[in-house]
């Protein structure tokens, strides 16, 4: 019951109500979009789903690339708003729930073996 | 209007404005109070402020028909488990119900008041900003590095001195431990108040007040409810 009036409560704010399903590994594009003073904008950010926080509507997914040779993670709130969509590039094949080995990782051997990809 | 009002933590989330930015909320459920007694101010004896009595939470109640059924020895005050002189003010006032809390809340005008209301969210003078008291959870008997927040020894490098708080204070003069030194002892479990709780969406339909913050106590504690100064 408790559960359920919480459920609610968040449930009935500005969240979003499709969500595209991710899985750990795969390869995505989120667009995000990105308020500066009054205008929005849509910016993308591409990599692997490398993390997942599974709890209702304060779900979150972390997304990792690599970006002029740093790496970059971002976390994003699954129900967020500002998330326009999200596209799942490829599937790669995954053993983990948690890929923070990638971490560790550059170039070749951070690579994962695709299973799916995008049809175009 | 009133000033101060019951409620029971249901817990805590998080909610997303249009603008894309999370809340973290505490739900806070406010059930009916059941006006039991009007005290008006009186000269010399009785009542020194003006007051209502209410009930809160409703924990017990008993069907008509269980009434009927035991007409000859049916005794309600063991019915409901309710003390005999308690159970005379409900039954004043036209309930026959068991309630978890009964407390007193200050009004200044008790004549908008009457013995046998029900007061719900819509009574309450709704600001901005609640100040919300709870009971914290109770820790039991803790050490003074929880309690107080006392620095820990080095737990390696062969350190022989862990958890313990230190010095008590000086020796030979005054030969005593000063009062109110900061020693281990039971924590928690002991009233908290938050103040200036933004509130963030009142649900008038299923008497939800929602407010942003934390909030003292474990999920399904009481809470007072106050307007904020």
């Amino acid at each position: 019951m408790k559960q359920q009036i919480l459920q609610k409560v968040a449930g009935d704010s500005a969240i979003k109500k499709e969500v595209t399903p991710v899985k750990i590994g795969q390869k995505v594009k989120v667009h995000y979009s990105i308020v500066e003073g009054e205008k929005r904008r849509i910016q993308a950010f591409e990599g692997v789903v490398v993390a997942q926080s599974r709890n209702g509507f304060s779900s979150t997914f972390t997304v990792r690339k690599i970006s002029f040779g740093i790496g970059v993670e971002r976390i994003f709130p699954t129900h967020s708003p500002l998330i326009d969509k999200v596209e799942v590039i490829a599937t790669h094949k995954v053993r983990r729930a948690k890929l923070f080995f990638l971490r560790n990782l550059s170039g070749k051997a951070a690579r994962l073996k695709v299973i799916e990809t995008r049809k175009k | 209007m009133l000033k101060k009002i019951f409620g029971k933590k249901i817990g805590m989330t998080q909610i997303f404005t249009e603008n894309g930015v999370r809340i973290p909320v505490t739900v806070l459920e406010v059930a009916p109070l059941h006006v039991l007694r009007v005290l008006k101010e009186t000269k010399g004896k009785g009542h020194a402020v003006n007051a209502i009595e209410v009930g809160y939470d409703v924990v017990r109640e008993v069907k008509a028909e269980l009434q009927e059924m035991f007409k000859e020895e049916f005794a309600l005050h063991k019915a409901l488990r309710v003390k005999k002189p308690i159970l005379g003010v409900i039954k004043k006032a036209g309930f026959e119900k068991k309630f978890a809390l009964i407390r007193q809340i200050k009004v200044e005008k008790p004549e908008e008041f009457n013995a046998g209301d029900v007061l719900t969210l819509e009574q309450f003078q709704l600001v901005k900003k609640v100040d919300v008291q709870g009971t914290t959870k109770g820790r039991g008997f803790t050490g003074p590095i929880k309690r107080h927040n006392l620095h820990t020894g080095p737990n390696t490098h062969g350190s022989r001195y862990h958890r313990g708080q230190g010095s008590l204070g000086p020796s030979a003069d005054p030969s005593r431990v000063y009062p109110g030194k900061k020693l281990a002892g039971h924590y928690g479990n002991e009233i908290a108040t938050v103040r200036n709780l933004d509130v963030v969406k009142v649900d008038l339909e299923n008497n939800l007040l929602v407010v942003k913050g934390a909030v003292p106590g474990a999920n399904g504690g009481y809470v007072v409810i106050k307007t904020s100064l």
